[in-house]
């Protein structure tokens, strides 16, 4: 993306009746760049009233990114993304069929303790009119190995005013789940999955920009949680997101507004609406505040039960609470600042679900999750 | 600056003197040029200076110069409209370092004087001069532009000389000059380039002129220079340079040079104006505009993406 402050020069240059509309190359970085980002994701404990057996402690995750940004020769720029991730908690193993104010989520048994490492490596050609990239990547936990290419390329016209851009992806995982002895757990089980998007983003004037990207997603093999008991899903989920954003910049406050809305639509049933909104507010002195809000609501999927269905062995059913309807509200808090080469950011999130929350239709889920992200990063430009 | 192109035998090269400035139209040919297209490019110069000068009493900016102060709004056309726009822009982006109003405080650093009398001008007199200085006090309507302040100058340094650049390169481009550049005073425009074809061109180094402070090989785009390496005068023993801050009315203490190439002759000479007057924050400016660049600081020493 390219900064602001060009955007609304050359916007005005070419404004220039003696400029000729020469259609311009992408410019590669220029400069290279490390980041790193430690994250905390602490969710709520599971309210005792609720908890029939296990324990109350849910997921906290602790994520390190690492990022490396770099020019390649004359035309082209290389980034590797890299991040560990260690979780330790326990997940609702099961929902119990219970009458008002009984216990009815069953935690699993231990603490789980797991790492997980992702590698993503892309290396995009910038020339003229636009750009375009090939990606390769790599997940690793214990239990779970990923692989995953993709392309994409974005094409400039209207004196760099419109771009059109689309791609793909394709990734395999391969599933294998632990004590799958002990708890009659699947083994050796794999998924696949496609994606492609196409996007086109419009420049509208000096100080406005609206996007506007389709995503289709397939997911074909294992699609089940193996760590629930009596989850089981279809095997194969066909996903639409169909994402709109609009960025304002506004002169006299030094700010800039970010709005996005979100529609979603799988063929598992959910649907989902997300609105998210945030104000970048420039202090001075290299100082930038960022209040935002997200609001997200979702239908349950159609073979959702709150309470899992013992009878229905090998058919859909799952109650896992990530496909109930709910609804959530969430506010977070940025702070960032740069000196010389170095930037820092400092952000914090508070992400609240409730089934009353939710605009859309279906059953809720007694586990639903609420949560707190904190993020510490840094970046140097060298 | 020297420019030849790296993989051509043979090129034209017509010198000679605009705005102000030595000038130079390179057109990578080997067999016969068409002089006419020549003769035109020149012809766009003039036009462009007559309309632009600060110095020719019939140009239009004259006439608006003249007018400050009288009550009476100037009719300006299309292009200086969009040209006061473009002077707008930067002045919002630049939070008001960049200000085309800046002309009367030249006027009290005028350099001659104040080097041979050994004396900085007074705190009173740069108040004074401030008065006529501020973008935001110009009264704009569609078509028309009012000074309201008797002494109130509009002085277009650091964009028409780099918009005529770009004028000059589309022109040539419309008249079928083929591959070439247009050097005007240290800016380029490089125009009609395909892919095999890229030129040299050398940055001057401010302190030593025998040498190149750095070589970068274009194959499109604009390149200018701002700084103060030509003009800056020592009172006292401090060097002062001749590039004034519109907000404190006293010389900018920043880099000697600052080179930016960008899609537009014009977008690099306000990006390079604007890292010179944010002197010490200029590298963050350069940084956030992503665009290629190369300073030199005052003890001569070279940094920047372009090296």
């Amino acid at each position: 993306m390219k900064s602001r402050s060009l955007i609304a020069l050359t916007a005005s240059a070419l404004a220039l009746p003696g400029i000729s509309s020469t259609a311009s190359a992408d410019t590669p970085p220029t400069v290279s760049s490390v980041g790193y980002r430690v994250s905390t994701y602490e969710e709520d404990n599971l309210p005792e009233e609720l908890l029939f057996l296990g324990s109350p402690e849910r997921y906290d995750i602790i994520i390190h990114q690492f990022q490396l940004v770099t020019p390649v020769g004359e035309n082209y720029g290389l980034t590797l993304n890299s991040s560990y991730e260690s979780m330790s908690g326990a997940s609702p193993w099961y929902a119990l069929p219970v009458f008002e104010g009984e216990k009815s989520i069953v935690m699993s048994g231990a603490t789980i303790h797991e790492q997980r490492r992702d590698y993503n490596l892309s290396l995009r050609r910038y020339q003229d009119n636009g750009n375009y990239a090939f990606t390769i990547g790599t997940s690793r936990e214990n239990d779970y190995d990923s692989w995953s290419g993709g392309f994409d390329i974005a094409h400039n016209f209207n004196n760099d005013l419109t771009t059109i851009a689309g791609g793909f992806s394709v990734s395999n995982d391969d599933i294998n789940p632990t004590d799958a002895a002990l708890f009659n757990r699947v083994t050796d089980e794999s998924k696949r999955t496609s994606s492609a998007f196409v996007s086109v983003s419009q420049i509208i004037d000096q100080n406005s920009l609206f996007q506007s990207s389709l995503n289709m997603t397939r997911n074909k093999g294992f699609l089940t949680d193996p760590y629930k008991l009596a989850d089981k899903r279809p095997d194969s989920r066909t996903q639409w997101a169909w994402s709109n954003a609009y960025r304002r910049f506004v002169n006299s406050l030094d700010a800039a507004l970010h709005l996005d809305v979100r529609l979603y639509n799988d063929d598992f049933g959910v649907n989902s609406l997300t609105l998210d909104a945030a104000w970048y507010q420039n202090l001075g002195n290299n100082w930038q505040i960022t209040p935002s809000i997200r609001y997200y609501s979702q239908s349950a999927a159609d073979f959702f039960t709150p309470a899992n269905d013992f009878s229905l062995y090998g058919v859909p059913n799952s109650s896992d609470y990530r496909l109930a309807s709910y609804g959530a509200v969430s506010g977070g808090l940025q702070v960032q600042t740069f000196i010389d080469d170095i930037s820092l950011v400092f952000k914090i999130e508070r992400y609240v679900t409730d089934a009353d929350y939710s605009i859309h239709n279906g059953q809720s889920s007694p586990a639903l999750v609420n949560f707190t992200r904190m993020s510490l990063g840094v970046s140097y430009t060298f | 600056m020297s420019a030849t192109p790296s993989d051509l035998d043979a090129v034209f090269r017509h010198r000679f003197h605009a705005m102000g400035s030595p000038c130079e139209i390179l057109l990578a040919c080997s067999d016969d040029h068409n002089p006419a297209i020549v003769k035109g490019l020149e012809l766009e110069l003039q036009r462009l200076e007559a309309k632009y000068s600060r110095f020719q009493s019939s140009s239009l900016l004259s006439a608006i110069n003249q007018s400050a102060g009288s009550g009476k709004s100037v009719s300006v056309d299309e292009e200086t409209e969009r040209l006061l726009d473009y002077a707008d822009t930067c002045f919002k982006e630049s939070s008001g370092l960049f200000d085309i109003t800046s002309g009367s405080l030249k006027k009290i650093w005028n350099y001659h004087d104040l080097e041979d009398r050994q004396v900085l001008p007074d705190e009173a007199a740069i108040r004074k001069a401030l008065e006529k200085v501020g973008w935001e006090k110009v009264e704009r309507k569609p078509g028309e532009i009012l000074l309201p302040i008797k002494g109130m100058e509009i002085d277009f340094g650091g964009i028409v000389k780099e918009y005529a650049a770009d004028c000059v390169a589309g022109l040539a481009d419309k008249l079928g000059a083929g591959s070439g550049m247009v050097e005007l005073g240290g800016d380029i425009k490089l125009f009609d380039t395909d892919k095999r074809r890229s030129w040299q061109v050398g940055i001057c180094d401010p302190h030593d002129a025998s040498k190149p402070a750095a070589t970068v090989r274009l194959q499109q785009g604009g390149l200018a220079t701002s700084g103060d390496y030509e003009r800056y005068s020592v009172i006292q023993g401090r060097r002062y340079s001749h590039i004034l801050n519109p907000l404190t009315g006293w010389p900018v203490e920043g880099f000697s040079s600052v080179s930016v190439l960008a899609d537009q002759c014009v977008v690099a000479g306000s990006a390079a104006s604007i890292a010179v007057m944010k002197g010490d924050e200029g590298v963050a400016w350069l940084k956030e505009l992503g665009l290629p660049y190369l300073c030199i600081d005052q003890a001569g020493q070279v940094s920047g993406t372009m090296i």
